[in-house]
């Protein structure tokens, strides 16, 4: 969960006081829980109509059955009707603690002015028994890649496809990052290729891949038609091994050859720089990128992670393929148009 | 600005490359641009931002889905992508190793191409999208591909209540106006837009009078001179044509109230769209209208923000600002259960109602100045959204000193002017209303 507060650095001492009391400070009362309660239910029909969330949804709760993650994040209708303001104060309780929290701030300030007006205004705080993750032992990927059916009223046929990824922490998470940036992003994403020489098979085609604590997910969405289904089932699920053998780089082909050849690889180290250079004027999402990593981050050495990157070669890509993409079947969502 | 790749990816990324730049300084954004011209008289205007090794690109065409005639809907979409294509392999290749990011698309008044990546590809980038700017390819094939991508989506905006029924809105305000379809246009249309329209469009565009460049980099002015005269010296010369302008309609209070929106084709649920004609000149209003538009709609603690929390009638309730053929209209929409539709219309005007009859207290006003300003500093942070408001400022018409000294013309309008204007703006017989029940 992120709370995010931008105001002018004048004001940073009020306004963190004023995070504070949102944060920390329990202050609803049954009718205000009511009143939200009405209106997030409203807000659940509304995700019930748009096909990437209901299909997002389903394929975490296929990807990590009987886990949290399995839960969609904009809840569950009979959840939020059952939630008292008794049971909001215990969740409250147990995670809005300053030991179970991180604060990034990002802006025109002075680090020892900063400093202390965080002693001044946090201090008094309470922390609990320090913040610690059980390693769930139901977080398996299923063996038996599933299948579920939606009928909804879309104008597409969506074709969403899940596989386990690296956790936050993991090794395996850089190359995997880049993987996954060829893959869904740029002129040229990888994941078109799957349906090349078949320009009118598919309308869109998507690659992600989510990060968590425990666990990862690749998230491929495909929009086609509904006839088209099974095809493109299929050569998607010939594509993925594909991918830990392809040749990522020109420095994979002999030199008469390299001027024929796309160097994916040299583009995607060059959009990884190109976008941590962007992201440095966008203090909210860098504030709120710094909270998530001091929240996941493991004791293990960090490494600098563009070095990491740049250090990334067409064999590591090949490897974190094979590791991720080749050896387990996918689970599928498909969303078809409801008939008129 | 439709167009900008995968938002998903490019935020998850932005997450992940965070902890990278710390500590790295952060550079405080410019707020100003200023002008030159290339020796054809292309305009560029220029924003010099040292700090962060990125050049960012953009063609911006004066006219967009204003310029269709009737039976054109989509044109301006289909020739601006058409035209951003690059059709030779080995430039494709050379782009996608350079890792530079190309969207094109077009708005109600303007049509943009961008690029974005590292400053050192900026030469051999520009080199790549000039010269297929200069012999775009206009193929049968090509032609189809893009078509077939507007029709869909074209058909995804149609099973979006909130975007149906801001098209609706549009069409009853500007009535046989372009305004009135889908940027990307319209099924028909689209099948019948022959290859000749499209050279047109491109003629018509493709020239100083209505090309402009806008480019935010680290590279000093000289040298981003020398390397645009080197790849843009072609571009013919041609003295500005105004913007297109339509006549908005003169609503009776009855014809309001008929609203209806066909455009719809999405699931069962209900959507309510509101607008206002803000009058006056626009450079005077914009300002006002801005400052105006954050204490109406901008979320918690907003004139309409009681529909959502307090009468628990509407979810997805917001209001922006739309710029249209030199108007300005403030938009307000919501969504909500089919029985409540339209006890949230009525709530709606009656808050601006009521509003437009008893005005601002100077207290109000004030906060929103200061939310007004913050507001504008904050999206300013962001190049795109600087690019954007630009182009949006330049497609209306405004000269670049209203961009550049923005902040003050916020901070000039008095408690008086800003309450003369609430009142000539809301009253309920000066409502634009659809409402959308799908069963």
């Amino acid at each position: 969960m992120f709370f995010e507060i931008s105001l002018p650095a004048d004001h940073l001492e009020s306004g963190l006081g004023l995070l504070k009391e949102v944060v920390f400070t329990f202050n609803l009362n049954e009718e205000s829980v009511e009143q939200e309660k009405a209106v997030l239910l409203k807000e659940l029909a509304d995700y019930s109509r748009q096909p990437e969330k209901v299909g997002l949804a389903r394929v975490y709760e296929l990807a990590f059955p009987g886990s949290g993650y399995a839960l969609p994040v904009f809840g569950k209708a009979e959840a939020i009707s059952r939630a008292g303001l008794s049971d909001l104060k215990s969740f409250h309780q147990k995670y809005f603690r300053p030991d179970n929290a991180a604060l990034a701030v990002v802006g025109n300030i002075e680090p020892e002015k900063l400093r202390s007006n965080l002693k001044t205004i946090f201090s008094d705080l309470r922390s609990g028994d320090g913040r610690s993750v059980r390693p769930n032992p139901t977080l398996k990927f299923p063996d038996s890649g599933s299948l579920v059916e939606i009928k909804m009223k879309v104008s597409d046929t969506y074709i969403m496809a899940g596989l386990p990824g690296p956790e936050y922490n993991s090794p395996d998470r850089p190359p995997m990052d880049l993987l996954s940036e060829l893959g869904g992003a740029g002129l040229s994403p990888l994941v078109y290729q799957a349906f090349a020489g078949q320009p009118d098979l598919i309308n869109s085609a998507r690659l992600h891949y989510f990060s968590h604590e425990q666990a990862g997910l690749i998230f491929i969405s495909v929009t086609t038609r509904e006839d088209r289904v099974p095809t493109v089932r299929r050569l998607l699920q010939n594509f993925l091994p594909r991918l830990a053998e392809m040749n990522y780089s020109r420095d994979d082909y002999l030199p008469d050859q390299q001027f024929l050849v796309f160097d994916f690889l040299q583009g995607g180290k060059n959009r990884f720089q190109w976008l941590s250079e962007k992201m440095t004027e966008s203090p909210p999402v860098l504030a709120l990128s710094l909270a998530r990593h001091l929240l996941l981050r493991n004791d293990r050495v960090q490494k600098n992670y563009l070095e990491t990157i740049n250090g990334l070669d067409s064999s590591s890509l090949r490897k974190i393929a094979r590791k991720y993409l080749s050896r387990t079947r996918p689970v599928w969502v498909v969303i078809t148009p409801e008939k008129k | 600005m439709k167009e900008r790749g995968h938002p998903i990816t490019q935020l998850l990324l932005l997450l992940i490359l965070a902890s990278l730049v710390w500590p790295k300084t952060l550079p405080a954004q410019p707020l100003s641009f200023e002008v030159f011209s290339l020796e054809n008289g292309l305009k560029v205007y220029y924003q010099f931002q040292p700090g962060a090794n990125l050049t960012t690109v953009v063609f911006h065409f004066q006219g967009g889905q204003a310029l269709e005639t009737p039976g054109q809907a989509g044109l301006a979409y289909l020739a601006t992508r058409l035209m951003a294509e690059v059709t030779d392999e080995d430039r494709l290749s050379e782009l996608l190793a350079s890792g530079v990011n190309l969207s094109a698309g077009s708005r109600a008044d303007f049509s943009v191409i961008q690029f974005e990546g590292l400053t050192r590809h900026l030469d051999r980038t520009l080199a790549i999208v000039a010269a297929g700017l200069k012999n775009p390819l206009f193929s049968g094939p090509r032609i189809d591909r893009v078509r077939s991508t507007l029709r869909l989506e074209a058909g995804r905006e149609a099973c979006r209540l909130v975007d149906s029924a801001l098209i609706c809105l549009r069409r009853l305000i500007f009535p046989g106006s372009p305004y009135g379809q889908s940027l990307y246009g319209r099924e028909a249309d689209l099948r019948s837009i022959p290859r000749k329209d499209i050279s047109q469009f491109y003629d018509s565009i493709m020239n100083s009078g209505a090309l402009s460049l806008l480019v935010i980099t680290d590279l000093e002015k000289k040298s981003l001179q020398e390397i645009l005269a080197r790849h843009l010296s072609w571009v013919k010369g041609k003295t500005p044509v105004p913007g297109k302008r339509f006549q908005a309609a003169d609503l009776p209070p009855e014809k309001a109230a008929a609203g209806g929106c066909d455009h719809y084709q999405g699931p069962g649920g209900a959507a309510v769209a509101l607008g206002y004609l803000f009058p006056g000149e626009l450079a005077e209003t914009y300002p006002a209208a801005y400052l105006l538009e954050k204490i109406i709609g901008e979320g918690p603690g907003s004139l309409i923000w009681n529909l959502r929390q307090e009468s628990g009638l509407a979810y997805n309730l917001n209001s922006r600002l739309e710029i249209l053929g030199g108007r300005i209209i403030l938009v307000c929409y919501l969504e909500t259960e089919k029985e409540l539709a339209a006890s949230s219309l009525t709530f709606l005007k009656k808050t601006f109602s009521s509003l437009g009859q008893q005005g601002l207290d100077p207290e109000a006003l004030a906060r929103g100045k200061v939310m007004a300003r913050n507001s504008f500093r904050r999206e300013s942070f962001s190049r795109d959204s600087r690019l954007g408001f630009l182009s949006l400022v330049l497609a209306s018409g405004l000269p670049l000193d209203f961009f550049n000294n923005f902040l003050g013309l916020l901070d000039k309008k008095s408690p008086d002017q800003l309450n003369e204007l609430i009142r000539a703006t809301f009253s309920s017989d000066r409502a634009y209303e659809v409402v959308i029940v799908r069963e």
